[in-house]
Formats: C-alpha cells, sequence, structure tokens
C-alpha cells in the first residue's frame, strides 16, 4: 500500500511536471507570436507615416506649382524650392509639425541635373524611402524639367 | 480495449490537434507576406506621377515644345518620323523616343522598376520602352497601369501612352 501511494505520488508529479512544461512552452510560443505581430503592425504605422510625409511634401504649398492661385498637382516650382531650401531651417518647430524626422529632398534628371533640400531633420537609425517623379517648373523660362522628389523618414 | 490504450489514443489526439493549432499560427502569423501597402501605394503613384511628370517635361532643345507636343507630331506623320524638326537634327519621333528613354534610365531602371511604357495610335508603337518581366500580355504578374489619351490632330483615334508599373 506504502509503494501504490508512492506510485500515484509519482505520477501526479509526472502530471504536473508535464502540465507545467506545456504551460511555459505555450506561453513562449504565444509571445514569440504577439512579438511578431507587434512587430508587423509597427512596420505598417512606420511605412503609413512615410506615405503621409510623401503626400504633405507633394502637396506642399510652399513649393508646389501655381498659376492665378489654382494649384497645379505633381509640380514642384524651383524658385520656391530655393526659397524654401534657404529658409526652412529658421522656421523648423513649424515645419517638424508637418514632416517630423525626415529628410526630403528634391532632385532633378532631366535634361540636367539639380538637387535641393527642402527639408532635413534626420536622426540616426533606419528609415522608410519614398522616391516620386514630379515635374519641376522654371518660371522664369517658362519650362519643366522632371526629377523625383525623395522622402526619407525615420522608422 | 484496455483503459490504458484508450488513455493513449486520447493523448495521441491531443498531440495531433495541438500540432494543426500551431501549424495554422505559423502559416497565417509567421509567414503572412507584408509591406504590400508601400508597394501598392508607391507603384500606384509612380505610374501616374511618371506619365504626368514626362508630358509636361519641355524639350528645351526642340523649340521648348513639350514631350506631349512631340508625340502628337510622331504620332500625326509616323511615316516621315514627325515633321518637327528639333535644334540638333533630329525629328520629333525620334527626340521624344530618346528623350524618354534617357528619363526612364534616370528613374525607373535607377530605381530597378520592372515597367512598360508603350506609345501607341492603333496598332502602331511610337514608342515602346518594356522590361524584361513586365510584357503587356502577361497576366500572372500584378500591375499598377495609368493610361493617358493624348488626342492627335487629323486623326479619328487618340493616341494612348500607358505606363504599366509591375510588382
Amino acid at each position: 500500500m506504502k509503494s501504490k501511494a508512492q506510485i500515484k505520488m509519482f505520477e501526479t508529479l509526472a502530471i504536473l511536471f508535464i502540465f507545467f512544461m506545456l504551460l511555459t512552452f505555450g506561453i513562449i510560443f504565444y509571445g514569440r507570436v504577439q512579438k511578431t505581430t507587434i512587430s508587423q503592425e509597427t512596420q505598417e504605422i512606420v511605412i503609413l507615416n512615410a506615405i503621409q510625409v510623401s503626400e504633405r511634401a507633394s502637396f506642399l504649398p510652399d513649393v508646389q506649382c501655381s498659376f492665378d492661385n489654382i494649384p497645379v498637382d505633381d509640380c514642384i516650382d524651383v524658385e520656391k524650392v530655393q526659397a524654401l531650401s534657404n529658409i526652412y531651417l529658421d522656421n523648423l518647430a513649424y515645419y517638424y509639425n508637418i514632416f517630423g524626422f525626415s529628410e526630403i529632398l528634391i532632385n532633378q534628371t532631366y535634361p540636367d541635373a539639380g538637387a535641393w533640400v527642402i527639408y532635413s531633420n534626420p536622426t540616426p537609425g533606419s528609415f522608410q524611402r519614398i522616391q516620386l517623379p514630379v515635374s519641376i517648373y522654371h518660371p522664369i523660362q517658362d519650362t519643366y524639367a522632371l526629377g523625383f522628389i525623395d522622402v526619407r523618414v525615420q522608422g | 480495449m484496455k483503459k490504458s490504450q484508450m488513455e493513449i489514443m486520447g493523448l495521441v489526439i491531443i498531440v495531433i490537434l495541438v500540432s494543426l493549432a500551431v501549424l495554422f499560427v505559423v502559416q497565417f502569423i509567421f509567414l503572412k507576406e507584408s509591406g504590400t501597402l508601400k508597394k501598392t501605394y508607391t507603384h500606384t503613384q509612380l505610374a501616374a506621377n511618371t506619365l504626368n511628370a514626362i508630358t509636361k517635361t519641355t524639350a528645351r532643345s526642340c523649340k521648348n515644345q513639350d514631350l506631349t507636343q512631340l508625340l502628337q507630331d510622331c504620332a500625326a506623320y509616323n511615316v516621315q518620323g514627325g515633321i518637327i524638326i528639333c535644334d540638333d537634327g533630329r525629328r520629333s519621333c525620334d527626340y521624344a523616343n530618346d528623350a524618354i528613354g534617357e528619363i526612364l534610365s534616370k528613374t525607373l531602371n535607377a530605381w530597378n522598376k520592372e515597367y512598360s511604357l508603350i506609345a501607341s495610335i492603333g496598332s502602331t508603337d511610337i514608342v515602346d520602352y518594356t522590361t524584361e518581366n513586365c510584357a503587356p500580355e502577361r497576366k500572372d504578374i500584378e500591375k499598377q497601369t495609368k493610361i493617358y489619351p493624348i488626342p492627335v490632330p487629323g486623326q479619328s483615334q487618340p493616341m494612348t501612352l500607358r505606363l504599366d508599373i509591375c510588382n
């Protein structure tokens, strides 16, 4: 009887041991799944933020072409760009509210090359990059060149 | 059947059910495709923005015409290669082709995009820049498409400028 009780006790201990092992594995597995899900959702949020910043940059009135106060989509006025690249540092707080930690460049590729920085406030680390072609209007010559807007958003 | 055999059967069923659950979780969470939002947005915007920008671009060494006007001239007088003669002696068809090729090489090619840009009127292709993996006939790949109709003087149908960006 004594040995029978001992056997039963060992049986109970073994069951408890296996139960807690399974519970531990389950918790570790669940933690891994949650970590992956959270990391994917964080990535989605960072990408959405990058898209928002690139949309704001593309439609920023400070650089967008306009004729008789009518804005033109997908068009950047080079004179406005040059002006903004000279003054954005003096108004960093204002533009930080719009662009956050990011860097926005206008690169002209055709017919000749050119580059302007219209906002630069990066932090070290990884970033999302979006490049979109735009027309670059030269109002003095009344001609359109082609380039792209290069948006790098931290995250 | 003995009681112990029944209990073992029960344990086996539980193990099988747990394994199936783990397989489902791995399939739908760990192997889930991510990052399609940015790709869809950038490719859609890329197609639209690229065409808009190309059509507005001024050909500075071709009487300051924009590329739309050169393409219209090329489409209207395709047999002669266009009647506009640019400052360097090239006709509008050659100039437009070269300009668009240069633009694409500095943008979509430089960004390693697969694309197909075709300007056509009827069954005649005026401009055709297609990368290896983005032929228009391929239906098995996802594409973002922008089509830009351009009226051509003297022609009953417009020219179509079509840009496909392939995923």
